[in-house]
């Protein structure tokens, strides 16, 4: 009742969105981000994905990291089980795409010999 | 209670030959009996203490022991669960049904049949269930050589064989498996006479994904990712079951923390779906202000449960050993005031629904599910405390939070309020159904007297004597002043200490169980490891199993476009079932 | 240390146009391109209910998607746009394929949630497709486990464009053969 009120006296019920940007909250799970900086390649979040969204490949220079968030199921496993905190969820959720291909991050890492 | 429960373990013995084994979870009787005395001891069980099957679960224990193994669990109220095993021979799987003596056990066999290909002798209904027609015959899915990377042709086979009836003005309505809204997929097969509904067989198990097999093999914390997705509107209790039963395996505890912020979850869950469903069954009716109402409150709490848990389905919160979000002080008072004001706008909605003298209208006396009913299909949650039934898991084989004390502790001195603004009983010793004081608004003396609970250390468990779509949305009502409630006295007393229990993955093959009482009723997962730590064998025996039966049995009287709201009062989970 | 393949361009955020920008696209282009309210047909390939439950409160008066002129329709036969969810069960893939061909062309499909889209938790399950694109022809494809309502109703705009596309693309065709003939 009181909501038809509110609407009668010209308030929508309704959020703005998409007609206005809204920002999902802090604690949500959106797509998997990684900071290059911090990525080993020790691949620890590839071996608990449990739909397999990431992978890591080795490679004779270094090695891929690669993400198909066609996969991924948000459940952040990837963020706990990463020692070096490379991997975090961020809140990103507009993340429809029209090709296959635009769902998949990759990023191939070079392992520099002389710091490692 | 205690002479009675464990009698029968022991007349049992006396009666088959039957032999007791140790006990898997703190409870339980568990006892193997030879094949041919079977179905008479799980007869004793059921007539002797009023025990309801609660799961059924076949193993394919060929390489170790050369035989299929079968093992039927029986809830005995108090606390008790009692286990009947036996062996099925592999070079002849078949056994003596037990349906004929305890008709909760049909659909149980018949998934047997279809997964494992033991074959239940003297069973009434030898039709497929799991499997449908195109499905090739002698390939059985959870048996262990069977290998699912191998893709299984469809073959020809005759059509499913519906129960047709005859006669002068009986016609048969095929519904589905589309239906019209937004709804999961599921076949109905309508015999009826003008409007009127002379019997309904439900075709279920469309959204089969092979779940059991899928995670066998797998880790426990890979497991408990899929255990999380068999349901979404279930998601936390589906994980909270899991994780109880691993835990239970591993020998850990969750911290006390945990396990009230496990209860939280667990309650919000409640919340987001009763209050959703009881828009929901305004649909069914047509009252368009109750659904839009509902699905605006629904969609407030589903929002809190983004900021709690980051997932607006509460998934990724619970962890083996604990969970994996805190819930911090500044959120608790936030989430405190948010609950309080959500409490306050769904007594509007309440008020609204039951002042509106047509929707009530179509609701009464429509879906009548009778109590004995109920009882012999082995029917739980919402459906079975409409009929009558006092059960809840949350009392009867308490877990989490729920705990003897420490729930009747927190409640202490706090008073559940009815959101039209009348007390629930106070002290929760007293145990009683809410339906008591009954409904002014209902306009009617609101039958329903109430249950004494059985073991009086629980909190209320509202119950409802009629059996239709009113006491079931009468049930709800009740259960969500029952979790607000018991939301801000778990916030209240929030104890310090850790999130979440270390562990390391098992070495020996051990089995568990474990029950939570999720929005739709008993959820029930039974999980064994091997001695690699891996996935041996997982049952899940959502709510909706026992339940979809009890739907099929409600429907017969009824006009066909009462269907829907029926299906809706019961509001049971397809996903769950198939699995 | 290691460091990043100069030549692999910096992860960076995938969308090309953000929000308010195809807001005010957005029913624009329902009446220049459909000329009438996009309808919608909701399909339940086999998921777990949760993206049918977020799909559902896109009704709702939050989200109230039919003020953008979408709307849910009981037949294929009434869509323009067919919404799956789920990764296709062996039981549903028949009637799932038949659902497509009632629809009338250009009829597009958008899969939702992370079983419809790659398969998500299922992969290798023999009773699943592993997603719809291995069924159905995917216009667009909405990750999340389950999507949550504004992330669906990104994707919806997202398919607005692709009808324009695809309508676009079949009266280019008709001219042609037109000019042929």
């Amino acid at each position: 009742m009181r909501v038809l009120r509110q609407s009668m006296r010209g308030r929508v019920g309704a959020h703005d969105y998409p007609l206005e940007p809204e920002a999902a909250p802090a604690a949500f799970r959106g797509q998997v981000q990684l900071d290059p900086n911090r990525c080993r390649g020790d691949a620890a979040c590839a071996r608990v994905c449990p739909s397999g969204a990431i992978t890591v490949e080795e490679t004779s220079t270094g090695w891929i990291w690669q993400l198909d968030d066609s996969r991924c199921v948000f459940c952040g496993l990837c963020a706990d089980a990463c020692a070096n905190r490379a991997v975090s969820l961020s809140n990103a959720f507009e993340l429809a795409v029209r090709q296959p291909d635009d769902m998949v991050t990759r990023a191939e890492f070079i392992r520099n010999e002389e710091t490692d | 209670m205690t002479d009675v429960v464990t009698s029968p373990a022991v007349d049992l013995q006396q009666l088959s030959g039957g032999e007791l084994l140790p006990s898997r979870v703190p409870g339980e009787t568990r006892v193997v009996v030879p094949l041919v005395t079977l179905p008479r001891a799980c007869q004793v069980i059921v007539d002797g203490v009023g025990a309801r099957l609660a799961t059924m679960v076949a193993q394919d224990e060929r390489a170790e022991t050369g035989s299929f193994t079968l093992a039927y669990t029986f809830a005995i109220p108090d606390r008790r669960w009692m286990t009947i095993e036996c062996q099925v021979p592999a070079d002849s799987p078949a056994f003596p049904s037990v349906t004929p003596l305890v008709p909760a056990a049909h659909w149980y066999e018949r998934e047997a049949r279809d997964m494992f290909g033991l074959e239940p002798e003297g069973h009434p209904d030898l039709r497929r269930l799991v499997m449908h027609d195109d499905w090739p015959a002698g390939v059985f899915p959870l048996r262990k050589d069977f290998d699912p990377s191998i893709p299984v042709p469809r073959v020809e086979a005759d059509p499913y064989r519906f129960h047709t009836l005859h006669g002068d003005g009986i016609v048969e309505i095929p519904v589905g498996p589309f239906h019209a809204g937004v709804i999961e997929p599921g076949h109905f097969r309508f015999a009826a006479v003008g409007e009127v509904v002379l019997a309904l067989e439900p075709r279920l198990f469309y959204t089969h994904r092979g779940i059991e097999k899928l995670i066998e093999g797998k880790s426990l914390d890979h497991g408990l990712q899929i255990a999380e997705r068999i349901c979404g509107v279930c998601s936390l209790s589906h994980a909270v079951t899991y994780c109880q039963a691993a835990e239970q395996i591993l020998g850990i505890e969750a911290p006390p923390r945990a396990a009230v912020i496990r209860s939280i979850g667990l309650e919000l869950e409640r919340l987001y779906n009763h209050v959703g469903d009881a828009g929901n069954m305004c649909a069914g009716v047509g009252f368009m202000v109750g659904v839009a109402h509902g699905a605006r409150l629904k969609d407030e709490l589903q929002r809190l449960n983004e900021q709690f848990t980051g997932n607006r389905f509460l998934r990724g919160l619970s962890a083996i050993g604990g969970v994996r979000r805190d819930l911090d002080v500044e959120f608790a008072a936030q989430m405190s005031l948010e609950l309080a004001r959500i409490a306050r706008e769904f007594g509007e909605l309440t008020a609204m629904i039951l002042g509106s003298e047509t929707t009530m209208e179509r609701m009464r006396r429509t879906g009548i599910l009778p109590g004995d009913l109920a009882r012999a299909l082995g029917v739980v949650g919402v459906g079975a405390r409409a009929s009558g039934i006092d059960l809840d898991t949350r009392r009867d084989h308490p877990y989490a939070a729920y705990r003897d004390g420490e729930t009747a502790r927190r409640r202490d001195g706090k008073t559940a309020r009815r959101p039209d603004g009348q007390n629930l009983p106070p002290s929760p010793a007293v145990g009683r159904g809410a339906g008591g004081e009954g409904y002014s608004a209902v306009g009617r003396g609101a039958g329903g007297e109430g249950h004494s609970a059985g073991g009086g250390e629980g909190f209320p468990v509202p119950t409802r004597e009629e059996g239709d779509v009113a006491a079931r949305l009468l049930v709800r009502i009740d259960e969500v002043a029952v979790s607000f409630a018991l939301i801000q006295a778990l916030i209240a007393e929030m104890p310090a200490g850790p999130l979440i229990a270390g562990w390391t993955p098992p070495t020996t093959d051990a089995a568990a169980f474990s029950a939570t009482e999720s929005p739709r009723g008993e959820n029930l997962h039974w999980l064994r490891v091997n001695a690699q730590g891996t996935i041996e064998r997982y049952r899940v025996r959502s709510a909706s199993f026992p339940n979809w039966p009890a739907v099929a049995a409600a429907a017969p009287g009824n006009m066909v476009p009462d269907f829907p709201l029926i299906n809706k009062s019961f509001e049971l989970c397809y996903a769950c079932l198939d699995r | 240390m290691s460091t990043l393949h100069p030549l692999i361009p910096m992860l960076q955020s995938r969308q090309d146009e953000d929000a308010s920008t195809l807001g005010q696209k957005f029913s624009d282009q329902v009446q220049r391109v459909l000329q009438r309210s996009m309808q919608i047909r909701h399909l339940d390939a086999g998921s777990c209910n949760g993206c049918d439950w977020e799909i559902q409160s896109l009704l709702c008066p939050a989200y109230d998607m039919q003020r953008l002129g979408l709307d849910i329709v009981a037949s294929p036969r009434h869509a323009d746009c067919l919404l799956v969810t789920g990764s296709v069960t062996r039981h549903l893939e028949i009637a799932a394929i038949r659902t497509w061909e009632a629809m009338p062309a250009p009829g597009i499909v958008i899969a939702v949630g992370a079983c419809a889209c790659g398969g998500g938790v299922l992969q290798g399950s023999y009773c699943t497709a592993g997603g719809v694109k291995n069924v159905l022809p995917v216009d667009i494809s909405i990750p999340g486990c389950p999507p949550r309502p504004q992330a669906l109703l990104h994707g919806l705009m997202l398919a607005l464009d692709r009808i324009e596309q695809k309508l676009h693309h079949s009266n280019h065709e008709f001219r042609i053969g037109r000019s042929e003939a």
